[in-house]
């Protein structure tokens, strides 16, 4: 569960002044659902998503995840997250495997678990023809698999995804989003962001529209459409972001 | 190749240049920092350190004091002596730098002095510890003492005998200089300075040759340009004549930092050029600079042919480190006492230059070496270039994954 | 605070490094070869090159050998010396280098020797000042004049009935009592600190970057903070393996050096028997230990550096000159008669660099080195401080 109470990023710019990342965000994700931040560049997606991993401090107001407080308990919440960004950031002079158990490590899995969990989720992600081989050796979607591994090599409850799809090729991006739906068939909690239509229509169960750091409007794929009196998500999105500021 | 395409190329790539805070510092900064840094900062300290050893007296011991009463008492009374008593651990004392020399008179040296002639003269031992300065200083200043009373004493024989001190000391020998003043002081300086003008022109082509390869192949630009109607002969002009700008103006540089530096810090200068006034002339810097246009041009071409093989700014540095050293120990090698330009050595790249900035703040002209260095330089940039402009026709190098 | 994360942080750290070309080549490889070459190669080519260059050559130019022909004999006899023939131009061709020294006799220089007695005959040396060419031969030439100049003095004095002893009341001769480790060490201490300072900030330099901004230019400094590890024990994880490749390098360096030392008094050790080079295990050891926390402070200020910087390139400007913040001081073992007091002690850099020097002279000055290894283990510290704090910057880790 993910409970964002008026999260509020303030930066400081040398030349251009105060900015507002985000300004006041709140917004609630149940578990087995998938909330979808959808925006354009810059909207602050990136820096909601990464203030609820913990990455990021908030400047003002707060986020309950997985039940735990992201400002008071940050620790334990990171405990409970699976972080998955853009970039497939990888060590490269890392195998497959060592990448995931360097993670699994971090995250306090003792190595009897941990050895056990990696031969789960190499087999499920159907890895092991890689597994030792290294990381800057890897095809795209290779590297795709192993974050993903790395990414819930501690069976985390939640998942937060930033812009996952981003630049992959049909096959690889197919891979994420069934992944994604996994997730939520097994209960999780998935928040992910995109700022591409289709993919947020198939697959959000919420929907919320991020725009200067400001949501603008939030709710099922249906009530937005009801909502705006619009039938394409698309138009939905240009109405609320051209007019409204 | 079109002119006019060399020229846009090359005035983005300047502009470009000029808003990149790395290489105007490492171009404009850096050398202008760094003369006068080095002999200021050097100096002074240096010059602190030296007058407060003079000052400090040497502590010495003397042994068999009784056997030379008064060349001892001599001892007592001069300025920057002190004198310790004598003690069994002398040796220990020098090793380990708490006491600084050990004079000692046998015994017999009294009644030795009475009886001139009669056997061999008697040794006086001194004891030091060598190489250490401080110790030799000591001994420098025992040394004087003892060989002022040692001329006493022979005057008082010579006057018994009616001698003059001519009669004992038949030749003397003046030391004259003859070398223009510039040539001395020169002399000294001119062994760090090529190294450091080499090393300079280097890395003034180094930072800007990376970039406009490896960087641009990074950045993901390399492509687009090479799909722009731009030839490739004059993208590569463009670029190297960017490479060449910097590495030039990095060698303008640091010539003109070096010359107002020693027409500004005599003194700090002092203790490079022994003393000597020194200034370098507009010609020999003209000249300097003539030498190091073509090796200029030789770093420049080759670097970027290099670093064209990279595929990231990473490698390409994985790739410079190397020829840095490369680069390095001829030049140094032109720091060698010895090593002397001459026709064979003036064809061998990085060390002619080296030679020849050697002799240039010397003061010498060799008119002939000067040639064969230039023109030699010359073509071994003509084949730098040209592999250049080669690696950006070959479509494996241009397009590494 | 968790000791076990640090040693996860640390372990993977190791693991990737030693999978980095670049870092084994900075670490192992340069002091290997790089250290050997210039103290062996370079300095034995100087040796042989500058003796070779003195020998080529020496020509001598008399003028007035009229005037001394029994003295002008006996430099026609030395092997070192070739005479010229007299000329105008002398002057010039000592300023082109190609004449080393012209001697110069006054008109009736023997026959007043005769005659005279009782005045000095001045003989002119006119030579090229500190070339090193001009100076031996003048050299040359002034132990000729001696040996002749005794010669007629000891035909005067028996002339007189006297032996040569009379005009030498008593003699000085030096000895050095010294022992050879440390006469060798007095000079080896000259360039070693220096030397193995630079060393072991390049041994620290690259991993530092690595760790730091490589880690934000690879994009997985996002990923790493967002698992459960702290600030803290991630920059700890990495700084202990910043500082050993830093200590390796050192080692390295530390050992080559010694070996050539060795290896070079061995082999040069024929021109001067006083001089032979030769290191003492202690002496090393001692300034290894001396170095090392020098390496903590440089792996902690280093990486608290780099962190500050987006990407490699932005990294190598902030570091590039820092390394001469770094050689200056260290170059202060160049300098001749500095002495260690209290105040240098403090100065960073300066001090490791002046108290290794007197560590390879064979002294152990223990109160200094305490202060030295006090003050810059608390600069280590301090910098430690710094780089943890860097790490808990937003601002810093994600620069845009």
């Amino acid at each position: 569960m993910i409970e964002a109470q008026g999260l509020t990023k303030v930066f400081r710019d040398k030349k251009r002044g105060e900015i507002r990342a985000v300004d006041n965000v709140s917004f609630r994700c149940q578990p087995g659902q998938i909330y979808g931040l959808l925006g354009a560049n810059g909207a602050g997606k990136t820096t909601t998503l990464r203030m609820l991993a913990t990455i990021l401090q908030p400047s003002f107001g707060t986020a309950k995840v997985a039940g735990q407080d992201i400002v008071s308990e940050p620790d334990k919440v990171r405990q409970s997250v699976g972080f998955l960004s853009t970039a497939t950031a990888l060590y490269g002079r890392l195998t497959a495997k060592e990448m995931v158990e360097y993670f699994g490590r971090l995250f306090g899995m003792d190595e009897a678990a941990l050895q056990k969990r990696i031969e789960e989720v190499f087999q499920r992600l159907d890895m092991n023809e890689f597994r030792d081989r290294r990381c800057d050796k890897l095809s795209t979607g290779q590297k795709q698999k192993v974050s993903i591994a790395r990414t819930l090599v501690h069976d985390p409850q939640v998942m937060i995804f930033d812009e996952p799809t981003l630049g992959l090729d049909v096959m690889t991006a197919r891979v994420i989003v069934q992944f994604i739906r996994e997730c939520r068939q097994r209960g999780k909690t998935v928040i992910f962001s995109s700022h591409v239509m289709s993919e947020v229509e198939k697959l959000c169960d919420q929907i919320g529209i991020i725009h200067n750091g400001k949501l603008l409007t939030e709710g099922t794929l249906a009530e937005l459409k009801q909502r705006h009196s619009l039938d394409d998500l698309e138009d939905i999105f240009v109405k609320l972001v051209g007019d409204g500021k | 190749m079109k002119v006019a395409n060399v020229g846009v190329v090359y005035r983005k790539e300047l502009r470009d240049m000029l808003r990149d805070r790395k290489t105007l510092i490492s171009m404009f900064l850096f050398p202008l920092i760094l003369f006068p840094l080095m002999t200021v900062g050097f100096g002074t300290f240096e010059r602190r350190m030296r007058s407060r050893a003079r000052a400090a007296a040497s502590t010495v011991m003397i042994l068999g004091a009784d056997h030379a009463p008064e060349l001892a008492a001599r001892l007592r009374e001069t300025e920057g002596l002190e004198i310790l008593p004598a003690a069994e651990d002398y040796k220990q004392r020098i090793a380990d730098k708490r006491l600084r020399a050990v004079i000692e008179f046998p015994s017999g040296f009294g009644s030795a002095l009475l009886a001139p002639g009669a056997g061999d003269p008697p040794a006086v031992q001194i004891y030091f510890y060598r190489t250490e300065t401080r110790s030799q200083a000591a001994v420098t200043k025992l040394e004087d003492a003892v060989n002022k009373y040692k001329q006493e004493v022979i005057e008082k024989r010579l006057a018994s005998q009616g001698m003059t001190k001519a009669e004992i000391q038949p030749v003397e020998v003046k030391q004259e200089n003859v070398a223009a003043p510039e040539k001395v002081a020169g002399s000294r300086l001119a062994i760090m300075l090529p190294y450091f003008i080499v090393f300079l022109c280097f890395m003034g082509a180094m930072g800007p040759a990376i970039d406009l390869t490896a960087g641009e192949k990074e950045r993901g630009t390399l492509e687009t340009i090479l799909a722009s109607a731009v030839g490739r002969d004059d993208l590569v002009m463009g670029k190297f004549l960017l490479v060449l700008t910097t590495s030039l103006t990095t060698a303008v540089m640091s010539l003109l930092s070096f010359g107002v530096t020693t027409r500004f810090s005599r003194e700090y200068l002092e203790q490079m050029t022994g003393g000597h006034a020194f200034s370098v002339s507009a010609t020999t810097i003209a000249a300097a600079f003539l030498v190091v246009l073509p090796m200029s041009v030789l770093f420049s071409a080759a670097l970027l042919a290099l670093c064209l093989q990279a595929k990231s700014f990473k490698e390409a540095q994985n790739y410079t480190g190397p020829m840095m050293l490369i680069i390095i120990l001829p030049a140094m090698a032109g720091m060698i006492p010895g090593v002397e330009l001459n026709l064979g050595l003036a064809a061998v790249p990085v060390l002619n230059v080296s030679l020849v900035t050697k002799e240039l703040f010397g003061g010498t002209v060799p008119l002939i070496p000067i040639a064969v260095t230039f023109l030699s330089t010359c073509a071994y940039a003509g084949v730098a270039l040209f592999a250049a402009f080669k690696m950006f026709q070959t479509e494996s190098v241009l397009f590494r994954s | 605070m968790n000791t076990r994360q640090i040693g996860v942080v640390f372990r993977k750290e190791l693991m990737d490094t030693l999978r980095d070309r670049r870092t084994l080549i900075n670490s192992i490889v340069v002091p290997l070869i790089v250290t050997p070459v210039l103290m062996l190669g370079f300095i034995g080519a100087a040796i042989y090159i500058a003796r070779a260059a003195i020998r080529a050559n020496p020509e001598v130019m008399i003028l007035g050998a009229e005037h001394a022909p029994r003295l002008v004999e006996s430099l026609g006899l030395s092997d070192r010396i070739k005479i010229v023939p007299a000329a105008e131009d002398y002057i010039q061709r000592i300023n082109e280098k190609k004449l080393r020294a012209a001697v110069e006799f006054p008109r009736g220089f023997e026959e007043n020797l005769k005659a005279h007695p009782d005045r000095s005959q001045i003989v002119k040396i006119y030579w090229f000042e500190e070339e090193f060419r001009s100076r031996e031969m003048v050299r040359e030439v002034q132990r000729q004049i001696t040996e002749f100049s005794t010669r007629v003095v000891t035909e005067r004095l028996s002339a007189r009935g006297l032996s040569d002893q009379w005009v030498k009341p008593f003699t000085t001769k030096r000895a050095n009592v010294a022992p050879p480790e440390r006469v060798s060490g007095n000079i080896l201490g000259f360039i070693a600190p220096y030397f193995l300072i630079i060393l072991c900030l390049t041994g620290a330099i690259y991993p530092a970057m690595d760790l730091t901004a490589g880690e934000k230019e690879r994009g997985t400094m996002e990923t790493i903070l967002a698992s459960p590890v702290h600030r803290v024990e991630l920059v700890l994880g990495k700084f202990l393996l910043v500082m050993l490749v830093s200590m390796v390098t050192t080692a390295m360096a530390v050992g080559m050096f010694a070996l050539s030392a060795l290896a070079a008094g061995r082999m040069f050790g024929q021109f001067d028997p006083e001089l032979v080079l030769t290191v003492s295990a202690k002496a090393a050891a001692a300034v290894f230990f001396l170095i090392l926390p020098l390496a903590v402070f440089f792996s902690a200020g280093l990486m608290a550096i780099s962190v500050m910087a987006r990407n490699y390139r932005e990294a190598q400007t902030y570091l590039g000159p820092l390394m001469f913040v770094v050689i200056l001081p260290a170059m202060a073992s160049f300098i001749p008669g500095v002495e260690l007091n209290t105040r240098l002690a403090l100065v960073p850099i300066l001090n490791i660099s002046l108290v290794s020097k007197e560590v390879f002279a064979g002294n152990y000055p223990w109160g200094i080195i305490g202060l030295i290894f006090g003050s810059t283990l608390a600069y280590a510290v301090a910098a430690l401080f710094l780089a943890v704090r860097q790490f808990r910057r937003e601002d810093v880790l994600f620069r845009t």
